[in-house]
């Protein structure tokens, strides 16, 4: 009985737990640092404008223009006026690369291993059911995508990366998986996979898609599984250590600071 | 069981299927008539084109209780001025609520600009008539599990674009179950690609793929031809039957 009612509480408190609002602004501004540093959004690439990025986002004209405000004061768009005018991404490679760094180490070990926890779970259970639901021309569809992967750079590795995943959670007909798959690509991707970095972790990057579709024509779940969770285990593994060396090369008083 | 799957109720129920899509079908091949017979210079215009259009789509989403959930016209690239596609697509947003306009260039759908190997841009492009595509989870429009209807738009023997809808897969479901049920036998409806819709089988998952000896093959002519006419027996309880011009298909008794 006691175990009953201790249960209905805990449910109860989950019911009115504060709604997450702690800024829409803020989290579009997240987004949005999160797409330009992954390199999904592109240096010198047209920004929509704030009217249809308020739309598209599903926020108020304000929050948009807070968020655009936000990142033009960190250097990472700028608006120009004028006939040819709009928002703008500035940002370069070393830019990028200065900004998932600090990332890194704002994280702690137990976030990123919790981050590449909770992608493994989805990544992992959306491979597992494409599967066993995957037709002829869900793999025609998945190969072209791996085939036209452009591996010479992070971003269009990264870009390769994602889009393969988004397009396996749609093959395992799950619309839920597909959304969580798109809100992790824009919260999780620009750190977990920062190993892209290097040319073996690209390599290794159209490996995994490789075993993927492997296992995906075999109709084997647990292969198609273990395929993308290796990957993902091996790119934190890089980043813990990357973060073990970024911090150790760091002098004392800064990391302190 | 046997005599349930040979007698005329599947074949009934299998065209109360079919006509359950032909009004929707019929809708989007008068949206095609209505931009192919639109003047150059609005067919040639980005806002005048939108109007259009949205003179059309807008109703259908603003009377529809969210069967419809989304509508509009997808133009080749580089057919009007401006950069990449031009997309004049509104989204079902809730009843009683205004429909939302599909931003032609969300901000971090950069990979999801191109369409061109989108099955349902693809394949009404190829043929150059209409096409049912899904049921997919559609993360470009809707994010929704989804079938969509694809029509192609032709100007002086071009594509110049597809209209279309999204049919969201829920709605039908609550439209196609009762037609099926009543048979009391196990009724699957499936896509040309055996991918389950719904069915009236607990056991059989809505998208999965049904697998049954034969039924890749039995299904064949729907991939082909969308309105081909289909009745085939598979083995000895089971009967699979196409569902008027759909291309879909009913598997009867397994």
């Amino acid at each position: 009985m006691s175990g009953d009612a201790r249960h209905t509480d805990a449910s109860l408190s989950v019911v009115f737990a504060p709604l997450d609002d702690h800024g829409r602004a803020g989290l579009v501004e997240r987004r949005l640092t999160d797409a330009i540093i992954s390199g999904v959004l592109r240096d010198g690439e047209r920004l929509p404008s704030e009217a249809s990025m308020a739309t598209s986002l599903g926020v108020a004209l304000v929050t948009a223009r807070e968020a655009l405000e936000a990142l033009r004061s960190q250097g990472l768009v700028v608006t120009r006026r004028g006939r040819d005018g709009g928002s703008f991404v500035t940002c370069t490679t070393d830019s990028a690369a200065r900004w998932a760094q600090r990332r890194l180490l704002e994280s702690s070990r137990i976030d990123l291993r919790d981050l590449a926890l909770h992608v493994s779970a989805i990544l992992g259970t959306a491979a597992e059911v494409a599967a066993d639901r995957a037709t002829d021309d869900d793999l025609d569809v998945l190969l072209s995508i791996h085939e036209g992967a452009d591996l010479r750079t992070a971003g269009g590795a990264r870009r390769a990366l994602g889009w393969f995943q988004l397009e396996l959670a749609a093959v395992s007909q799950s619309p839920r998986l597909v959304r969580e798959e798109m809100r992790l690509q824009s919260e999780a991707a620009p750190l977990l996979w920062m190993c892209l970095r290097e040319d073996a972790h690209r390599a290794r990057s159209a490996e995994s898609r490789e075993e993927v579709l492997a296992a995906l024509r075999r109709g084997d779940p647990q292969a198609a599984r273990s395929a993308v969770t290796s990957f993902v285990q091996e790119s934190l593994d890089w980043l813990v250590a990357e973060r073990m060396r970024v911090r150790n090369a760091q002098p004392a008083d800064e990391e302190a600071s | 069981m046997r005599s349930v799957v040979m007698s005329s109720a599947p074949v009934e129920a299998a065209r109360k299927v079919g006509e359950i899509f032909a009004p929707l079908f019929e809708q989007v091949d008068g949206w095609r008539r209505t931009v192919e017979e639109l003047p150059s210079a609005v067919a040639g215009s980005p806002g005048a084109l939108d109007d259009a259009v949205a003179a059309f789509a807008l109703p259908a989403l603003r009377g529809g209780s969210g069967l419809i959930a989304g509508a509009g016209l997808i133009c080749t690239p580089a057919l009007l001025p401006g950069p990449g596609w031009h997309v004049a697509w509104w989204l079902f947003d809730g009843p009683g609520k205004e429909p939302r306009r599909l931003p032609s260039g969300a901000p971090g759908s950069d990979q999801l600009r191109d369409y061109s190997a989108m099955e349902w841009w693809r394949v009404p492009v190829r043929t150059a008539a209409r096409h049912l595509t899904g049921p997919y989870v559609d993360y470009v429009c809707v994010n929704d599990y989804v079938l969509t209807v694809t029509t192609p738009v032709l100007r002086s023997g071009e594509v110049t674009g597809v209209v279309g809808a999204d049919l969201l897969v829920d709605r039908l479901d609550r439209l196609v179950l009762p037609l099926l049920l009543p048979l009391g036998a196990p009724c699957t409806l499936v896509n040309a690609t055996a991918r389950v819709m719904t069915s009236t089988d607990a056991r059989r998952e809505p998208g999965s793929l049904l697998r049954m000896d034969g039924l890749t093959e039995a299904l064949l002519p729907l991939r082909q031809d969308s309105a081909a006419s289909l009745d085939v027996e598979l083995g000895d309880e089971a009967r699979v039957l196409s569902c008027g011009a759909t291309s879909l298909a009913v598997v009867v008794g397994r």
